[in-house]
């Protein structure tokens, strides 16, 4: 009996072969937990938008409370989803050339998860419902809605929820940096110059960007959550609502900003396996992105200063340049991408069209936001429903539609087949007819100068509503199409993955038949994971200036210093502030002793979880409640600061393992996030 | 102009038209949003309400009429129904 074992038949482009990579197991485990968590957390919070859409509608009678409720809780599903999803879409093709560690990418999950689960207690059963923004002070005037543990379970969800993203953003960075030798390579910066011949590849590049941004919000956005789950233990801290604004929205809208770039990062490496040419990056990419890296963060921090009396022209300026900074990389993307696939004789499989559905969403959403930002009026669109417009047309028609085409291509790899064409043709025409139209409702609507994030419309518009919910149910329609091509291909690839299928020869007759027969599975090499290369200070003048830090901030100790900042709250956290630097800097410098960084070893695990978890441990600590009773004794309050300081320590040597950019950047932003802390606290 | 959970008063209420009024827009609790409609339904300007500060907006009101006032920045449970009005008088 002669044993013939079937060719493994491909989805991806015959030429593709010269440059894709086999998929290690490790990559697809993740890249489908990451990537089926997201979709369906995205499809379970599809079904609250057309809820609400049909109240506004006045289809289905819904209670304004209830309304709020599910619009925040979808609101923050819905950006979780898409975040996990993309998260997990960019590890696939990362990890292949930067070796991620799988035990960050868990525990991201873990936290991503309960983030997610936090959400929805707080909303669903706390009735918690002041919008996934949480603009404050909103979520302490509830209106009897919602009690206090529901605004602090909501905090605890943010706070999970950016920790989460953070992990992976700091172990993005720091293996990038590992892999390409510091952090200005992994961007690009060295080829830019043309210090260096070959360019990192281009999804390296954009991880790296996203992951650097994606800290500094984080941040952010962890300094002023934990300041207001403070205030739902003590309601004496007070906060300045403009600071308080910008950081929240410094965060909020980074997050949603970075998913986009996370997927396209994704797809500069799985579109041209359709197309047969591998992605090449030229200079001006190289620019755009850093453009990108530096305008997402500068649009923010300009916003923070001129926003001050909040004139006009100021707010119009940053509105603009916030749309302004995404065009280079999505000009960039989509010019780079249609020459791709131009003449190339593009492979129509479910994952390629969607990807390339999700090219078409990128242009006319950023058209849109090209004659938004030009149109001089543009004040009137402003807080319309115009905005929901927008964020759907990113996150509906270009980054839902490519985490579908991610986990599609991973699927159909696995499969060795497509599904049919009828049922792509009727999904890609379901979900652009119903994505354009919900949209297009919004568009008009946003023109006629309807505000958002109204339970009850304007009388006299409801008509719009009614034509938005069957355009959002024809949306609902196609996604359900694809998710049912979805579990049909896994059905294949699951057989495929046990089992082989074999020809045999019947020795007797000669008649060939087929047969099932159980794969063998064979073991994966453990692949070595290189270290965090340096510490963040090496040779003298480095640890000369670290030293110098130490020296200036023990200013913090100082009596007088002490009792000049008692006059208000706001002082005397920046002199805890103070403290906790040293503590950091001095943390810092003795990781980075070379004789103590050797006795300590390589701990990256224990050093993240100092970055992450002991910051957000010296901010709680900063709630008058909890220190107010300490200070009353001078030697409480002395052990007090002794303790900021010691947190400090137990920062600055986590840091310490990091590596020279991630442990420099966590360091910096654990001092920052005391900074800012303290910066829009208020009161005494 | 104080923007309230959820209310709005205004002061004076009525201004003949043609005159430029200046909005002086704040808060006593949450954020608002100020945004003015004028007779025909159109949205003419909108600010910020934000509590501890002071945003104005200069607006020339030539028409007569009842300009509509809305709530353009979520604050809660009635945000859509927080309506006020201020009526142009004929000169
Ligand atoms: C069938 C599909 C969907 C429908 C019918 C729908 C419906 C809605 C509605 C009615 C709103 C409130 C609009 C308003 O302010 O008046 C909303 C807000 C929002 N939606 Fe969707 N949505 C859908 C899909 C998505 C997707 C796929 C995402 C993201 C991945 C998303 C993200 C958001 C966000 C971030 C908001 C803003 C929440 C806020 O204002 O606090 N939606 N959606
Ligand atoms: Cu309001």
């Amino acid at each position: 009996m002669a044993t013939v074992s079937a060719p493994a038949a491909s989805t991806l482009h015959p030429r593709a072969a010269a440059f894709t990579v086999e998929a290690r197991s490790i990559e697809r485990r993740f890249g489908l937990l990451f990537g089926i968590s997201g979709i369906a957390l995205v499809a379970a919070m599809g079904v609250l938008g057309l809820i609400m859409r049909l109240t506004q509608a006045k289809v289905i009678s819904l209670s304004p409370a209830w309304f709020y409720r599910l619009l925040t809780l979808h609101g923050g599903g819905m950006i979780t989803g898409a975040l996990l999803a993309a998260m997990g879409a960019t590890w696939y093709v990362v990890h292949p050339t930067v070796p991620l560690r799988p035990q960050r990418m868990l525990a991201s999950y873990a936290l991503l998860v309960s983030g997610a689960v936090a959400v929805l207690v707080a909303t669903l059963i706390g009735g918690f419902g002041a919008a996934w923004t949480f603009l404050p002070p909103l979520p302490f005037f509830p209106s009897g809605q919602w009690p206090v543990w529901s605004e602090a379970v909501f905090f605890v969800g943010m706070i999970a929820i950016g920790s989460g993203f953070f992990v992976y953003c700091l172990d993005v960075l720091e293996q990038a940096a590992a892999a390409y030798g510091g952090v200005l390579a992994a961007l690009g910066w060295e080829f830019l110059r043309g210090r260096e011949q070959v360019a990192p590849p281009p999804q390296v590049i954009a991880a790296t960007v996203v992951a650097i941004d994606g800290m500094l919000a984080m941040a952010a956005g962890s300094a002023i959550t934990l300041g207001l789950l403070g205030h739902t233990y003590d309601s004496s801290v007070g906060f300045d609502p403009l600071v308080a604004k910008n950081l929240v929205y410094f965060f909020g809208h980074t997050i949603a900003n970075l998913i986009i770039y996370l997927a396209a990062a994704s797809v500069y490496v799985i579109l041209p396996r359709y197309a047969g040419r591998a992605y090449e990056v030229t200079k001006v990419f190289v620019g755009g992105w850093l453009a990108a890296l530096v305008f997402i963060v500068s649009v923010y921090s300009h916003h923070l200063y001129l926003d001050f009396v909040q004139p006009r022209w100021a707010e119009i300026i940053s509105e603009v340049s916030s749309y302004a900074s995404l065009i280079p990389v999505a000009v960039i993307t989509i010019y780079s991408m249609t020459m791709l696939v131009w003449g190339s004789r593009y492979r129509w499989t479910l994952a390629s069209s969607l990807l390339y559905v999700g090219l078409i969403g990128w242009a006319i959403g950023g058209t849109g936001a090209v004659i938004d930002s030009i149109i001089p009026f543009n004040f009137r669109l402003h807080n319309t429903v115009w905005v929901v417009a927008h964020i759907h047309t990113y996150l509906m028609l270009t980054v839902v539609v490519w985490i579908l085409a991610f986990v599609a291509h991973m699927l159909e790899r696995d499969a060795g087949r497509t599904s049919s064409s009828g049922a792509r043709i009727a999904m890609l025409t379901l979900m652009l007819v119903g994505g354009f139209g919900l949209t297009g409702t919004w568009f008009v609507e946003g023109a006629l100068g309807i505000p958002r994030r109204y339970a009850i419309q304007p009388t006299g518009t409801s008509a719009y509503s009614v034509v938005g919910s069957i355009f959002g149910l024809l949306f609902a329609l196609g996604f359900l199409v694809c998710l049912l091509q979805l579990l049909s291909l896994a059905r294949t690839a699951w057989e495929r993955r046990h089992y082989v299928q074999v020809e045999h020869v019947e020795s007797w007759t000669g008649t060939h038949y087929k047969a099932r027969e159980e794969r063998e599975l064979t073991p994966e090499a453990p692949r070595d994971l290189p270290n965090a290369i340096g510490t963040p200070l090496s040779g003298g003048p480095q640890l000369g200036f670290g030293l110098g830090l130490c020296i200036v901030s023990l200013a913090a100790f100082f009596p007088q210093v002490i009792s000049a900042s008692e006059s208000s709250i706001r002082y005397h956290h920046l002199d805890h502030a103070g403290q906790f630097l040293f503590g950091t800097a001095l943390g810092v410098l003795l990781g980075s002793a070379p004789s103590i960084s050797r006795r300590l070893g390589d701990r990256p695990g224990l050093g993240v979880a100092a970055v992450v978890v002991v910051p957000i441990v010296m901010m709680l600590l900063m709630v008058p409640r909890i220190y107010e009773p300490l200070e009353r004794h001078p030697l409480e309050h002395g052990l007090y600061h002794a303790g900021m300081a010691a947190l400090g320590l137990l920062t600055g040597l986590g840091a310490s393992r990091l590596g020279v950019v991630a442990g420099r950047l966590s360091a910096f932003l654990s001092i920052g996030m005391a900074l800012m802390f303290a910066a829009a606290m208020k009161g005494g | 102009m104080t923007g309230g959970q959820f209310f709005w008063t205004l002061q004076p209420a009525r201004v003949p038209a043609g005159s430029r009024v200046r909005f002086d827009v704040t808060s006593i609790d949450v954020n608002h949003g100020f945004g003015l409609y004028d007779p025909h339904g159109h949205l003419i300007g909108s600010v910020q309400a934000m509590p501890g500060y002071h945003n104005q907006l200069d607006l020339t009101l030539d028409e007569p009429g009842v300009y509509l006032i809305r709530c353009f920045e979520f604050c809660g449970l009635s945000h859509s129904t927080m309506m006020s009005s201020l009526l142009v008088r004929r000169r």
